[in-house]
């Protein structure tokens, strides 16, 4: 399956009119409406959905819930392999772009997401994730984390470092 | 070279005659009209910015809270913003270290009719919490009309 990272819960609320979603959930950064939309393919499950929110928000403070939209592509063809923009392997490897000729082909597109199905994510769960991959050593999160780049919600996850034999502090002791 | 006179390439009426192209074009610059909602800035940002991105996003309510976060608080309080993008300049506001002037532009937009406005509120007081803050969160978390809002406020609460 296909799923965009939405902006807003509050947005897919009730029978939002298509416009006022593409306003707010299909727009560039830099303004204009978005007819490449990015969404990641993604195995129906929700470990791989935690783990690619966790490689997507590595450069945000990710909310505390987030929402997974199923994206329908009716032509396949459309969907193309783009490079993620994430350290990570699986979130580049499983990036993809909707290629959209024109604000029409994005109406039937966000018509069609409003309709279908919708996950949820966490953010304990994604931290909990982040957590044990650090804890584990995993190389992309090790190096992420201590790139200097890494937002305080990774670097907050690193494991304490525990130094049991170091070096005694003499000149704290009392007399 | 290009040799065409200037009177037929730039119209004189909003701009004084230059004596090279290159010191028109500065002069068409800076006559430059701001367009709303830019237009609250002060000349110079607005300027900027309105250079860069014809219309309001992301990236401009960035560069301003760069330049100036006060700046980024006219914007939203006398812009006249579309919600789906006063909720991204609410959320953007919230990375500006000074917790009173966020508290102050942030906590009146959690009475916002637009649900997209409130949660990016949320967004952006969730890293400035104090006793007030916290009080207006927890009555948005208990009763605000969106499942959504209540979501993201009860999150920021327990952050």
């Amino acid at each position: 399956m296909l799923i965009r990272f939405a902006k807003r819960l509050s947005a897919w609320e009730g029978d939002p009119d298509v416009p006022t979603l593409k306003q707010t959930e299909f727009k560039h950064r830099n303004g204009g409406v978005d007819l490449r939309p990015s969404v990641y393919k993604l195995d129906d499950g929700s470990p791989e959905h935690v783990q690619a929110y966790a490689e997507h928000a590595h450069k945000i403070d990710p909310p505390g819930t987030a929402l997974g939209l199923e994206i329908v592509a009716h032509d396949r063809s459309r969907v193309v392999e783009t490079p993620g923009d994430t350290p990570f392997s699986f979130t580049r490897n499983n990036h993809r772009e909707v290629q959209l000729d024109d604000e029409g082909e994005l109406d039937e597109l966000v018509q069609a997401a409003k309709l279908a199905a919708r996950h949820r994510i966490a953010k304990r769960d994604v931290c909990e994730y982040v957590r044990g991959r650090l804890s584990a050593e995993d190389v992309e999160w090790v190096a992420h984390a201590q790139s200097g780049t890494a937002k305080p919600w990774v670097t907050n996850l690193l494991p304490s470092i525990e130094v049991p034999n170091g070096p005694r502090d003499d000149s704290k002791r009392s007399v | 070279m290009n040799l065409t006179p200037l009177s037929s390439r730039h119209d004189y009426r909003r701009t004084p005659i230059a004596t090279t192209p290159r010191k028109h074009a500065q002069e068409v610059r800076t006559n430059l009209a701001v367009i709303a909602p830019f237009d609250v800035l002060t000349s110079a940002l607005g300027i900027q910015v309105a250079r860069r991105w014809p219309k309001p996003c992301e990236a401009a309510f960035e560069y301003i809270l760069c330049q100036s976060p006060s700046e980024l608080v006219v914007l939203i309080n006398d812009g006249d913003l579309h919600p789906s993008d006063l909720t991204f300049a609410a959320e953007i506001l919230g990375r500006c270290a000074d917790s009173v002037l966020v508290r102050a532009a942030l906590l009146p937009l959690l009475q916002h009719e637009a649900a997209v406005v409130r949660e990016g509120a949320v967004y952006g007081l969730a890293k400035h919490r104090n006793e007030e803050t916290n009080k207006h969160l927890r009555l948005v978390a208990s009763s605000d009309s969106s499942p959504g809002v209540q979501t993201a406020a009860r999150d920021a609460l327990n952050e």
